[in-house]
């Protein structure tokens, strides 16, 4: 007999920081499609991999857990995924479980859980290059016999190994349509005690729709959870009654104590033949590290030290390979002059596309470098000591440590940051991780600041050359989303969101060497994101921009215009040209509303090309940069020679030639896009996480608040002072 | 009591946040609300494990078998040790 020829599909799950995604990388490689968002596993990322036979599996990555007793939403995910019970996911055939061989006595928690699903597994025995350096000793083979499923020893970067994984994966798909779906056997589980398979059965029984051995134990034993609440909302009314008679069931203990105790015992008999280790671990390079980086004062100068050096990575590394990418579309754009007679197909590619798109793309390196940093630190371990740090501060602010990665992920950008807050359990403490995340200084601020600060900030170095003052100022900026989402955070988890900071529980893994794979890749699909993004809602807004810009273009005002350029000099005929093509951008549909709203602008220093430009920005904030593009690449006039963007502000003046972008009406504009909501995906999913428009709204209403009484003060202080 | 260095200083009822840097002890009860008590467990925070503390302050650091972690003063108030 032949199954049906239906791709088989696999979940991937363990505990946090067993290498999950270092080995789903390995196996998948280029053939992830995980949402549009660079980040953290947050969604449930799917990859092919190809067995030696051909047959191809699909390989769904879940989040980390510890258990399948789900407390935040994020467990919630991977339990719903692997019980096939998420609508959007694929229906999970089989298991591949990881485990961490430095930390096998833990890791087999969840597989104990795991053998109950009635699904076939494999499990991977990961890091056992670390265990061995610990003279931690596994007898695979011992451990497989025990727990009645294959065992693969591997480190997830050497190849050779990759390819024993293959094989099981292959043996579990292909064998007879009988045994492939064996799950482990009966006599391998754990023993449950009786007060809890009894009161599996009562809860089976109750319910109004089939329920699983699984869910029913986690609806029994998990007190307040979501398994409890799914199944009291299909339960007959005297549940809750029910279920508290079967809670108490034995004097002694909990019905949590006895799951845990019974599945340790289980753990510790597998363990006593399979295992062998010191009894005293001797102290190890995590150890040392952690003396300096988690203490108190050294700790957060190696925390400030490590951030100093990102941003002065971003600036100086960055610098040859933008003014590269400047110089490319600049030729390009001269070329394309050159071949496609003038008119608005040339003016939509030339001030649309080139100026305007190819402005916000040059900014690719830096977005590279921010998120190689963020890889590195990720998947160096260093992360958790960051947020057990942090969690001194967060807890002043009603906050705790576990919303520290979710906000850190912000800075990269705010929709897999709000993403991440699904890690934490306490709902107010998401909620108001979530409202705060957009303060944090995204990626797509960063060609914002890269663009005003390079052209008004003096490039003052410092320290002989180690620090710049632009660098200096780029970090301030950052730090200012910070000082204000402090009194914001402090703000809501007082009135709104009131409540004790939660209990905080975050493990500490070892050290360990970044695998260049996975920060490569993370840097790839994150930069892939960012050219997707402005190929996308960038290109189209900046369409629509240039649009605006360029029409009307009335017949008499061209035929005005042509009369004088015949009757004018030669050696004025420049001069002339720059006047009509500045006279033409008024004159356009954007000019006519930019006087319309330069009223509201003019108090932060700005004209109506600013003011445009950032209403246009609502979008997206990258659009500020592409817009000023189209708009002064369009009122320049000069076609031939595009220069960059930069120079153009520089010379950029009001009627009476005084300079627009001064230092303060620079520094205001950023100061607006550093406390603005400018990004339409974040609060799309914003309202998606917290099931709410309520909250999106008023994240939006008191950020442009912030923001435009930010840009206020700052242009009004800085020009009062005499900048 | 199974304090290593400082037998000395037991006392009769330690928890946790009590517990001296770098020695060791055992834990005889958690009495930590049911999440963070089953959460605790399932990390192998059970009766008769031993675990040291490896960084005080207003989080401690906790070795536990292999599994270090981060704790809050305040939860572990509510881990008893053996005495």
């Amino acid at each position: 007999m032949q199954t049906p020829s239906r791709v088989q599909t696999l979940a991937l799950i363990g505990n946090p920081n067993t290498g999950k995604t270092t080995l789903f990388n390995a196996l998948t490689g280029l053939s992830q499609q995980a949402g549009n968002y660079p980040g953290v596993t947050v969604e449930h990322k799917v990859g092919t991999l190809t067995l030696a036979t051909g047959t191809t599996i699909e390989l769904v990555d879940l989040p980390g857990t510890y258990s399948l007793a789900a407390h935040s939403p994020d467990e919630m995910l991977a339990v719903d995924v692997l019980l096939s019970q998420q609508q959007d996911a694929p229906p999970i055939d089989g298991i591949l479980a990881i485990v961490d061989a430095s930390n096998l006595r833990r890791n087999l928690y969840l597989v104990s859980q795991l053998a109950e699903t009635d699904l076939p597994m494999v499990i991977v025995l990961n890091m056992t290059d670390i265990a061995l350096k610990r003279e931690i000793i596994i007898d695979a083979e011992a451990l497989s016999q025990k727990i009645g499923a294959p065992v693969v020893p591997l480190c997830a970067h050497r190849r050779e190994d990759l390819d024993e994984l293959r094989r099981a994966l292959a043996v579990l798909s292909n064998k007879d349509p009988g045994v492939s779906d064996a799950p482990v056997a009966h006599q391998h589980r754990v023993t449950l005690p009786d007060a809890l398979l009894q009161g599996i059965g009562e809860l089976q029984a109750l319910a109004t729709r089939p329920l699983s051995a699984v869910e029913a134990l986690r609806a029994l034993v998990d007190e307040d959870s979501y398994a409890e609440n799914r199944f009291l909302a299909q339960a007959p009314k005297d549940a809750p009654d029910k279920l508290a008679i079967l809670r108490a069931a034995d004097p002694e203990y909990t019905l949590s104590e006895l799951e845990s105790n019974a599945r340790y015992t289980w753990i510790d008999h597998l363990l006593t033949d399979a295992l062998s280790q010191p009894t005293q671990s001797k102290p190890n390079h995590s150890d040392r590290a952690d003396q300096i980086l988690t203490h108190r004062f050294f700790g957060t100068l190696a925390f400030l030290l490590i951030n100093a050096l990102v941003f002065q990575a971003i600036y100086a590394w960055s610098g040859p390979l933008m003014d590269g990418v400047d110089a490319l579309f600049a030729a390009v754009g001269s070329s394309v002059s050159a071949q496609i007679p003038p008119g608005p197909l040339q003016s939509l590619i030339v001030d649309g596309l080139i100026a305007g798109v190819g402005g916000v793309l040059i900014f690719l390196p830096q977005i590279a470098i921010l998120f190689f940093f963020i890889a590195l630190l990720e998947d160096s371990g260093y992360m958790a000591r960051a947020a057990l740090l942090m969690d001194r501060l967060l807890t002043r602010i009603g906050l705790s440590g576990t919303s520290f990665i979710p906000l850190l992920s912000s800075f990269a950008c705010a929709v897999p940051g709000i993403m991440a807050a699904r890690t934490i359990e306490d709902r107010r403490d998401r909620i108001a991780t979530i409202l705060v995340a957009p303060l944090m200084s995204c990626s797509a601020r960063l060609p914002v600041y890269v663009l005003f600060i390079g052209a008004f900030v003096p490039d003052h170095t410092f320290l002989g050359g180690l620090l710049g003052l632009q660098a200096l100022a780029l970090l301030a900026f950052y730090g200012l989303g910070i000082l204000i989402a402090i009194p914001v955070a402090w703000l809501l988890k007082r009135t709104l969101l009131k409540g004790d900071p939660p209990p905080f529980l975050l493990e500490l893994p070892s050290y360990k060497t970044p695998d260049p794979r996975t920060v490569l890749l993370r840097v790839y699909y994150s930069g892939r994101a960012f050219v997707v993004r402005a190929g996308s809602i960038i290109l189209a807004t900046t369409i629509a921009m240039w649009a605006l810009a360029y029409f009307p273009r009335d017949a008499d005002v061209a035929e005005r215009h042509a009369i004088e350029r015949h009757a004018a000099a030669p050696s004025t005929l420049d001069a002339l040209q720059k006047q009509h093509a500045a006279e033409w951008v008024a004159h356009s549909y954007l000019g006519q509303t930019g006087r319309i709203i330069e009223p509201i602008v003019r108090p932060l220093g700005w004209d109506w090309r600013i003011g445009m430009a950032v209403i246009a920005s609502f979008p997206a904030r990258e659009i500020i940069v592409s817009a000023l593009g189209t708009i002064y690449s369009l009122g320049d006039g000069e076609d031939e020679e595009s220069t960059s963007l930069r120079t153009t502000l520089a010379a950029a003046t009001w009627p009476d030639g005084r300079p627009i972008y001064t230092l303060p009406v620079a520094l205001s504009i950023m100061v607006f896009f550093a406390l603005c909501a400018q990004c339409l995906s974040t609060l799309v999913v914003m309202q998606k996480e917290t099931g709410s428009w309520g909250w999106p709204l008023l994240s939006f209403t008191y950020m442009t608040i912030l923001a435009y009484f930010g840009a206020l003060i700052t242009y009004q202080l800085g020009t009062a002072l005499g900048f | 009591m199974e304090l290593r260095k400082t037998p000395q200083s037991a006392t009769p009822s330690l928890d946790l946040s009590q517990l001296p840097l770098n020695c060791e002890a055992v834990i005889a009860s958690i009495a930590a609300a049911p999440r963070l008590a089953s959460r605790l467990r399932e990390l192998g925070f059970l009766r008769g494990q031993p675990l040291r503390v490896l960084r005080a302050g207003s989080a401690l650091i906790v070795q536990i078998g292999e599994t270090r972690l981060a704790i809050r003063r305040r939860d572990a108030t509510s881990i008893r040790l053996v005495s």
